[in-house]
């Protein structure tokens, strides 16, 4: 239910440093759901002073009663006042059952069947789940000194009033805006608790914490780089999020570089021997696992794109040999009930300069639709794409999918089309016509 | 380029000869050697990037790619594909080659395209693990073309968790005879539902199970297949209830 900054790698690159947090005063500031805290308790084998903090009702519930904190929360509608039942044991039942709680809200609109299901399912286990959660909370072996709910400097400051230059100062400010804003806007509007005020988190408030520490023995995670500084760790392992960790007091260094999954299958790719097969050659578009398909697109695509990978794989044959690959995922956005062209390029010897403009014809054909459909069980009538470019118009696509949007300022070009009904076969036979032989 | 340096470059050629060496350089636009028609080394596409960006930091090619320069003087890379387009991307419009003018055939050129690829070392792990706790900047360990997650720097920690526990699924897999798919669609047909059902000749069973079920998702426009199964049971079960005792019996039902 969390979504947070700290990946395995930051959590393996702190806990190869107990040594420096052993004994020490740590102030952790934004905990979230306290991974800082439960690698450097685990690492350290639970010596290390922990004062933590954070502003969401998820992080100070659990925060208070780490800290053996008092912690009010009531409920206030009606209609879930069963839940006092499930509050008032306290300790971690009440953290349990707050957390499936929280969970069921996803489902809290019933609009429709699978929500309707889904929420009564909730309903019906509640004091089960409950149950297993408890059991699985008892199991988290962490206490921290101290939890402050409020603004990160303003703990920051509280600690070194407190404790002088003992702190080690360690901030993970949140990254992601999340799409939590329903949620925790129903989660003010259930229950009533004593809710911090605290600034915007905002890039130039992230500097400012990031400074302020710098001052002092200090870790601070942004996703951002700091100018001048070196970082401690700079990690890129997901797409489009780059992770820095700046520190004054930590010995090791560590990177970690975005590595494109590779099963080291390779398949035989059309050469130019192969070049008289065109005419009357059998095409085939064969359901692959997408991860086959990536190290291709680390090689074919364009050098700067930060691609990820798609739901479902296809590789194309021509006369058993493969000239391209395509990719789908679920549309997201305005598109929502289309499938995503997530991915079609031409591989081996280029035997057409309107090969692109096959494999794109090829991502709408029958054979394609109907793997996916079976895969998915479900329709999507459309498939949708969007190409980077500064160009009015993509050539490969032109004539094959209709042009939806183009929005010149971000260089792109959204394309759109329904499903040719066309065999693979035909849709090779109508290239050879169309465009082939143009 | 000037007449001055080009009279230089081949007054230093020129000492390269007296020492019996076989080779020349020159200093030439990246982008005018002509690259081999096929070549089969491939860099991904994050190799090529902190290569560009080495590069960018070193102001120039740290190793000269090697080019065949034919008789109407037009060079051909031998080796260095990436590092000659890696230059042209670092925004670089002159770079160094090393190059020869020997008269080869294609075999040969060939010959010497594959063998500067397959001709390569190998590390040896534990060495290599300490020349890489050598280095300190992350900057300088970005520019090694390595990292901490090949090498296996940090051992993996677990942490209990803190999440709520959420319900187990579980996957059900379905095997109808045909004549019970059947009876499905008759259900089906009996909702009045399935006005854009269609088949073309004889499907196997799997073809027309999800045919009627991608059919009675879009009819009722339920996303989620599990859940479409359970309301088509519960259609199933009304429909039952609806039955005269003795069609029950008949079925084994009673």
């Amino acid at each position: 239910m969390f979504l947070g900054t700290i990946e395995p790698v930051v959590r393996n690159f702190l806990a190869a440093h107990a040594e420096i947090f052993r004994g020490k005063v740590v102030a952790v500031g934004c905990s979230g759901n306290f991974t800082s805290e439960r690698v450097l308790w685990e690492a350290t084998g639970g010596n290390v002073r922990l004062f933590s903090n954070d502003v969401s009702l998820y992080s100070c519930l659990i925060g208070a009663h780490l800290a053996g904190e008092p912690f009010d929360l009531a409920v206030v509608e009606d209609e879930y006042r069963w839940l006092e039942r499930a509050f008032a044991p306290g300790g971690w039942r009440r953290i349990a059952s707050f957390l499936v709680f929280y969970r069921m809200l996803e489902f809290e609109r019933r609009n429709n069947a699978y929500r309707v299901r889904m929420w009564n399912h909730h309903f019906k286990e509640f004091d089960n789940l409950v149950a297993a959660t408890e059991e699985r909370l008892n199991s988290v072996l962490l206490e921290i000194e101290g939890f402050f709910a409020g603004d990160v400097l303003d703990f920051f400051q509280e600690m070194e009033r407190r404790h002088g230059e003992d702190v080690i100062y360690t901030s993970y400010m949140p990254f992601f805006k999340g799409g939590y804003e329903r949620l925790y806007r129903r989660v003010g509007e259930i229950f009533q608790w004593r809710a911090p005020v605290y600034p915007l988190l905002d890039d130039d408030r992230r500097v400012e914490v990031a400074n302020w520490g710098a001052d002092r023995k200090h870790i601070t995670l942004l996703n951002f780089p700091l100018p001048g500084q070196e970082p401690a760790m700079f990690g890129h392992t997901q797409r489009n999020v780059h992770v820095f960790m700046y520190s004054n007091v930590l010995e090791k260094t560590a990177l970690y570089r975005r590595a494109h999954p590779d099963a080291g299958v390779r398949f035989e790719l059309m050469g130019d021997e192969n070049w008289p097969v065109l005419a009357g050659g059998q095409v085939k578009v064969i359901p692959i696992s997408p991860v086959h398909i990536q190290p291709y697109k680390a090689y074919y695509l364009a050098r700067n794109i930060d691609f990820s990978m798609g739901i479902y794989g296809f590789g194309i044959s021509l006369a058993g040999k493969v000239i391209g690959f395509l990719e789908f995922s679920f549309a997201q956005n305005g598109n929502a009930s289309d499938w995503y062209l997530f991915s079609d390029f031409a591989v081996g010897q280029l035997f057409h300069k309107r090969q692109s403009k096959l494999i794109a014809l090829l991502a709408l054909c029958e054979d394609v639709r109907r793997k996916l459909e079976i895969s998915s069980l479900r329709r999507r009538p459309h498939v949708t794409t969007t190409v980077w470019t500064n160009k009015p118009v993509s050539m490969k696509y032109r004539g094959v999918f209709e042009l939806v949007k183009r929005d010149q300022e971000r260089g792109m070009l959204n394309y759109r089309q329904e499903w040719t009904g066309l065999t693979a076969q035909q849709t090779y036979e109508l290239w050879m016509t169309k465009y082939a032989r143009g | 380029m000037d007449d001055e340096i080009r009279a230089r470059i081949d007054g230093f050629n020129a000492l390269l000869a007296q020492f019996d060496f076989p080779f020349r350089i020159d200093i030439v636009d990246p982008k005018e050697p002509k690259a081999a028609p096929k070549n089969a080394r491939f860099m991904r596409q994050e190799v090529f990037q902190q290569l560009v960006a080495n590069i960018r930091r070193d102001k120039g090619l740290t190793s000269l790619p090697f080019c065949w320069k034919d008789r109407k003087n037009i060079y051909h890379i031998l080796s260095g594909h990436h590092r000659i387009e890696a230059a042209i991307a670092a925004g670089h419009e002159n770079i160094m080659i090393l190059y020869t003018d020997a008269r080869l055939t294609e075999e040969e050129r060939v010959s010497i395209q594959l063998s500067h690829n397959s001709l390569a070392g190998e590390d040896e792990p534990t060495i290599l693990r300490e020349l890489w706790g050598q280095i300190k900047s992350v900057q300088m360990k970005q520019y090694s073309g390595l990292d901490d997650a090949v090498l296996n720097s940090y051992k993996p920690i677990q942490i209990a968790s803190l999440g709520e526990k959420t319900p187990g699924f579980q996957e059900v897999y379905f095997s109808f005879f045909p004549s019970e798919v059947e009876k499905l669609d008759e259900f089906m047909k009996r909702l009045g539902t399935l006005t854009k059902k269609r088949y073309v000749g004889r499907l196997d069973e799997f073809d027309r199970f999800v045919e009627m079920l991608l059919n009675f998702k879009d009819a009722s426009g339920i996303y989620n297949s599990a859940t479409a199964m359970l309301e088509i049971i519960e259609i199933v079960e009304e429909w039952l209830a609806r039955q005269p005792a003795e069609v029950k019996e008949s079925n084994g039902a009673a």
